[in-house]
């Protein structure tokens, strides 16, 4: 099987990516600013409980919100 | 972070060189003195010679027969090593069944008997003897347009030339062979005419085709020569690549595919004889006249292509417009260069812009797949009526971070795509890192040499795995170095890094001082101290056990349990703390007057500054009576306040007060005023109220350095008594009072001590007052001459002579 037959045999499923490119940037400002309040909060108030409850998610929300802000810029990783 | 990240999702990475069809060209190498057996031969050769764009197109068709005993399949043809490497896109299919696609063919290194290098056609099946074949073979020859004259006006028309032999290079003999020549135009000043070749004019003209033969060459020896050469009027740019670097860059979180090129551009026509006129390139454009240089490129975009950038060495270039797609149609790119490039002129530039992802990527088929398929266009470029050659190109494909398990192919259609065959281009995987990448993208590079823009409709398709946790390793990476900082900050939160409990350990800096200034009898110390004084060096730590003087045991604690008004019992019972208790010198002056000097008038750090000096004495001399009490550093407090005053709890004497309690309370060990005369403390029964209440489980004790007499001698003072006794807590006639004879006599002072200041202040008083206050005051000193309870010197211990201990 040729690799253009598999293109062939994919046309059913075109690449959707996870988020559009239209609301890159208010996800990513989102999460971002999201993750700047826990991390903040977390900043006043340094427990594990706080590592737990507002860390964590302050740590996602900035990585996921880093990734979709560098795509609204125009750098697509 | 890089290291951390690298450590932990590197387990997780695929190896990037998991690609199956990747390719290193590679030619043969034939011997010495080889020639291609004289198995075939060319019953009919027909060459088509384009000479319309920059570049030379030739197709030569020819009908091949098998001349030997077997089959055969391997058919040569031979080119002059200098052509050899300028031949790009070479391509052979049978002529009668293009769809068939093309055939392999492998290239070889030159042959050192006659120079020649040589395409080694592989037909697909053996062709059986005395059959035939027909080859539709496919060629550009670049660079080998030469202009001529060599250097032109900046207006003139341009001429190129090209020279090529009447007999087409062939291993083989041919029995007939003719070749077509067609120009851009009829301005064709100088051709060959050959004489003898054949019968009638050769070259037969028409229009702006021009046919050389049909030869009959039969009896001609392969390899035969019969140089021709023309010349015609090409008043266009001859656009050289020397360079071509284009990426596609995949973006799965961008849903982007973001496309660069980078060009080193030349124009390999004739160069100008003269300074280039602007004034003249102004009127031949304004007259959109033809010329030489490169005036400006279009280039054509697929649709939904975004955000075109043009930039050169020096920056963005605005000389250009973008007319973006409608629906379906393409986008067109005009480039303007900064200058009019003319011939041996140079100039390189980079243009970019962004696709959505979802034309060009699809998930393979299949449940919960993790393949994708690219498909793009390999070569785009501009699209220009008189043709572009690429001397070299490099395509990289930027896959995803993570992707693995790359695999290529090149589109191939009925018709020739201008590429070489797929075992010509050269193919590899590598990483490249750049923006958020922990491990680096993997890269599919492709190099191809000497292609022209035939090649521009040419795609090629990529298949390549990425799994979810390569898709999640950039935003994990963020999250588990943000987490890192997170956790670092809470650990390093919980590090106790107070100096106070540091010094636990150690020895204060205040009390290698007060060891140095007052020294001791040599008798009164031990032998180790001296040593260590005299060096000046750190105490080491086994010493550090405070010392006290021989025959001056410490005090107890003033709690003696037979009172209750200081309850800490659980204090006394648990460890004492070594550094001792917390001792504060305390003196006082009622005014700025209330000094030694009678003539002598002082400011307030005058004052203070005597008061320290009277303190440095008391500081002695209690050292000299109590031995050093530990190891924690002495305070002093200086007071100018006139007596009978309070010193409130919140004022800044009474919060120091208050924090020498604190630490003695947090210590577990007791506090000690030492009291520079009767009068060194304050005389407020309520300032000591408000002392003793909050602090009630720290032992307080005063020590008294006053005069009974001369010399001046400590009174060790219970606090808590004294302030139990005007609290009214317990009597005058208490046990524990009358028992504590110091603490009695400081009770009996406070008590006496505001009617003295009454009597000193308000002198006009009756005479029975001032004798009432006159026996009160001999009652005092009555208790100084007739203490029962004081045992009274010894005469006979006192040595005359003997210096008098205090001062």
């Amino acid at each position: 099987m040729s690799l253009n037959e598999v293109w062939e045999a994919a046309s059913a499923t075109p690449f959707i990516p996870l988020i559009a490119k239209d609301s890159q940037f208010s996800v990513g400002f989102n999460l971002l600013l999201l993750a700047l309040v826990t991390g903040t909060l977390f900043g006043l108030n340094r427990s594990f409980l706080g590592i737990v409850s507002l860390g964590f998610p302050a740590a996602l929300a900035s990585g996921f919100g880093a990734v979709f802000m560098i795509c609204a810029a125009g750098v697509y990783v | 972070m890089r290291f951390f990240t690298a450590t932990v999702l590197g387990l997780l990475a695929p190896s990037l060189c998991a690609a199956t069809n990747l390719t290193t060209p590679s030619r043969l190498d034939l011997p010495s003195g080889f020639k291609p057996p004289q198995v075939f031969k060319n019953t009919n050769l027909v060459r088509n010679t384009n000479l319309e764009k920059s570049y030379v197109r030739e197709t030569v068709n020819v009908v091949v027969e098998n001349v030997d005993k077997k089959p055969q399949n391997d058919y040569y043809i031979p080119f002059s090593a200098e052509v050899f490497d300028r031949i790009g896109g070479f391509e052979v299919r049978d002529k009668k069944a293009p769809e068939k696609g093309r055939f392999n063919v492998d290239y070889t290194e030159a042959v050192s008997s006659d120079g020649n290098q040589y395409f080694v056609i592989h037909l697909p099946e053996p062709l059986a003897p005395k059959s035939q074949v027909t080859l539709g073979i496919s060629y550009s020859v670049l660079s080998s347009l030469s202009p001529l004259p060599a250097t032109i006006g900046q207006a003139d028309k341009q001429y190129l030339t090209y020279s090529f032999s009447a007999y087409m290079p062939s291993a083989y003999t041919t029995d007939t062979q003719k070749t077509k020549l067609k120009f851009p135009s009829t301005n064709v000043p100088d051709y060959t005419t050959t004489d003898g070749l054949k019968s009638g004019s050769d070259p037969e003209r028409k229009g702006a085709t021009y046919t050389y033969g049909p030869y009959n060459t039969a009896q001609v020896a392969p390899g035969t020569e019969h140089p021709i050469t023309v010349r015609y009027e090409f008043t266009k740019p001859v656009i050289t690549v020397n360079l071509l670097e284009r990426d596609l860059e995949v973006s799965h979180w961008g849903g982007n595919l973001a496309t660069e090129e980078r060009y080193w551009l030349r124009n390999n026509g004739s160069e100008l004889t003269n300074q280039f006129s602007r004034v003249e390139w102004t009127f031949t454009s304004y007259q959109k006249a033809p010329t030489s240089a490169v005036r400006e490129l279009a280039y054509p975009l697929l649709p939904g292509s975004v955000d075109p950038y043009f930039i050169d060495d020096i920056g963005n270039v605005s000389t250009s417009r973008y007319r973006p797609s409608v629906g379906r149609s393409a986008g067109s790119l005009e480039l303007k260069p900064r200058y009019p490039i003319f011939g041996g002129w140079n100039y390189s530039f980079r243009i970019g812009w962004n696709n959505n992802l979802a034309s060009f990527l699809r998930r393979a088929a299949g449940v919960d797949s993790d393949s994708y398929v690219l498909k793009a266009p390999l070569i785009e470029g501009p699209k220009m009526a008189e043709g572009i050659q690429y001397e070299r190109v490099i395509v990289r494909v930027v896959l995803p971070e993570g992707a693995h398990n790359v695999r290529f192919e090149i589109l191939e259609g009925a018709n020739s795509n201008g590429l070489p065959g797929a075992n010509h281009i050269h193919a590899h995987v590598s990483s490249l890192k750049t923006y958020m990448d922990t491990l680096g993208r993997t890269t599919l590079t492709l190099e191809v040499d000497s292609l022209t823009d035939e090649a521009r409709d040419s795609k090629f398709v990529v298949t390549y795995d990425h799994s979810m946790i390569d898709a999640l390793r950039k935003p994990l990476t963020i999250f588990a170095g943000l987490l890192t900082v997170f956790v670092a900050a809470w650990g390093i939160g919980k590090i106790d890094v107070s100096i106070k409990k540091r010094r636990v350990q150690g020895i204060s800096p205040i009390d290698l001082y007060v060891y140095n200034v007052f020294s001791f009898p040599a008798s009164n110390v031990p032998s180790k101290i001296p040593v260590i004084f005299k060096s000046g060096s750190l105490l080491p730590l086994n010493v550090l056990a405070y010392w006290q003087s021989p025959n001056k045991p410490r005090p107890p604690p003033v709690d003696d349990n037979t009172t209750q008004d200081s309850p800490s019992k659980v204090n006394l019972s648990s460890t004492r703390n070594p550094l001792g208790p917390v001792v504060v010198f305390i003196a006082r002056a009622s005014n700025l007057t209330d000094h030694s000097y009678p003539k002598a008038t002082m400011t307030a750090g005058q004052m203070h500054a005597y008061l320290r000096s009277l303190l440095v004495i008391t500081l002695a001399e209690h050292r000299k009576r109590f031995g050093v009490l530990g190891l924690r550093p002495h305070k002093i407090q200086t007071i100018i306040q006139p007596a009978q005053t309070r010193i409130s709890a919140v004022s800044r004497i009474g919060k120091y007060l208050a924090m020498a309690l604190e630490e003695a309370r947090a210590s577990k060990t007791e506090c000690i005023f030492v009291l520079h005369g009767w009068d060194g403390w304050t005389t407020d029964k309520m300032t000591i109220a408000e002392l003793c209440e909050p602090f009630r489980d720290v032992p307080l004790s005063f020590h008294v350095y006053a005069n009974r007499g001369t010399p001046r001698e400590f009174f060790e003072v219970n606090g808590h008594k004294v302030n139990a006794y005007f609290r009214h807590t317990v009597a005058a006639d208490d046990p524990a009072i009358v028992g504590d004879r110091s603490t009695a006599l400081f009770i009996r002072m406070l008590e006496v001590l505001p009617t003295l200041e009454y009597a000193k202040y308000y002198p006009v008083l009756s005479a029975a007052e001032r004798d009432t206050l006159a026996k009160y005051d001999k009652r005092i000193s009555g208790i100084y001459e007739h203490d029962e309870l004081e045992v009274p010197p010894k005469l006979e211990d006192a040595k005359p002579g003997a210096p008098r201990p205090g001062v």
